[in-house]
């Protein structure tokens, strides 16, 4: 045994503080609270989208999208954000658990692509020429904004073995919260226009937080 | 135990708890990188520890935690050195567990445990802790040997399951 680690380990024990261990449970408090407050936003400054007006006034919504796309994207959101937390520790791993909400969501939008590509064609290229720069632009930013905020709160005490892996869940899980907030007030419910537009704004902000995480999330 | 107290900020314990690591962590390093001593690389996963202890679990095992700080120091130095190197990802958590502290592993087995179905840790716990054969665990049980056997086989792949083996390296 050589003197060196042992004064390490005399210098690492005197300089010992108690420390609050890593728990998700503030994590998804924030995360719930940051979709409440987004949602509240869209609906106050962008306005509510009909059905959902409709429904604050107790009238039941005439399309199910109204209600399902804001679920779609926050089952989408929780599962991501179930897989920043497995993540964060050294011996955290992505678990097929944590990745069957974003499958499942996946899977329903593909499956909606595909039946309007064989059975209402039109309404595929009506949606993807529907104008998304309000759309892409919230989501992206709204996202971008959410990472900052779980950034100081979470991912800066993380130690993961996947960096890029744990900044793109991060991007993702804020992304979709976004998205989710933001179809509050959009009523574009074509299926290509959510896997383009919608879907392409949360995937920039996971590839944003990607390339942030390979940059910062090493320790 | 020693990690918790670690955490609460208790020297006493985290001294004892880094000098049991010590010759754990060489030995973990030196039978991976053929040709070093280790030591700079305990030193670091040392400090790691250290930094990064807010992120143990107490609820969790200690030894998939500090394999995996650990494995990331090892990682780090491979790819720093440009060298090529087997990264063992395989560590039995039930057998042969080096130089690993006796209580360490022995509670992080029992927490392993918990998780599953109590007749298939009681087998494992008789076959792997107690070293009883599986002749012995039979009569123990009242179960045949072959329902043993698989039981201990099905459980050791849930316990890696749990633990993240073979679950391949750490990503850029």
């Amino acid at each position: 045994m050589s003197d060196a680690p042992d004064k390490l380990i005399d210098d690492l024990a005197g300089a010992l503080r108690p420390v609050r261990p890593l728990q998700a449970r503030p994590m998804w408090l924030a995360a719930a609270a940051a979709l409440a407050m987004a949602a509240l936003y869209i609906f106050f400054y962008y306005g509510p989208r009909p059905e959902i007006a409709a429904m604050v006034h107790g009238q039941p919504p005439k399309t199910m999208m109204a209600w399902f796309k804001p679920l779609l994207f926050a089952v989408t959101g929780a599962g991501a954000f179930w897989a920043v937390a497995d993540l964060a520790r050294p011996e955290g791993r992505l678990r097929s658990r944590t990745l069957l909400p974003l499958m499942v969501a996946l899977a329903i939008e593909v499956a909606a692509l595909l039946r309007d590509a064989f059975m209402q064609p039109a309404e595929v290229m009506t949606g993807l020429q529907q104008p998304a720069i309000l759309c892409m632009t919230t989501i992206v930013c709204g996202g971008l904004a959410g990472l900052i905020v779980l950034w100081r709160l979470w991912l800066k005490r993380a130690a993961t073995s996947y960096p890029v892996l744990l900044g793109a869940m991060a991007g993702l899980a804020t992304g979709a919260f976004m998205a989710a907030a933001y179809a509050v007030h959009c009523d574009r419910d074509w299926s290509s226009y959510i896997l383009v537009y919608y879907a392409g704004g949360v995937a920039i902000t996971a590839g944003v937080a990607a390339w942030l995480g390979k940059r910062f999330l090493r320790w | 135990m020693l990690m918790r107290a670690a955490q609460a900020g208790d020297q006493r314990a985290y001294r004892d708890l880094l000098q049991q690591l010590r010759p754990w962590l060489l030995s973990y390093f030196r039978r991976r990188l053929k040709g070093s001593d280790g030591e700079d690389l305990v030193q670091m996963t040392l400090l790691s520890l250290h930094t990064k202890r807010d992120t143990y679990d107490p609820a969790a095992p200690f030894m998939p935690w500090i394999a995996a700080v650990a494995r990331n120091k090892l990682i780090d130095h491979v790819r720093r050195a440009g060298r090529r190197v087997e990264v063992e990802l395989d560590e039995d958590l039930i057998g042969d567990g080096g130089d690993l502290p006796a209580d360490l592993a022995r509670r992080d087995v029992e927490m392993l445990l918990k998780q599953l179905p109590k007749d298939q840790a009681r087998i494992i716990g008789l076959h792997k802790l107690k070293e009883l054969s599986v002749e012995e665990v039979s009569a123990a049980t009242g179960k045949s040997s072959s329902a043993v056997k698989v039981a201990v086989h099905r459980g050791l792949k849930k316990l890696q399951a749990l633990v993240g083996v073979k679950t391949g390296g750490a990503d850029e």
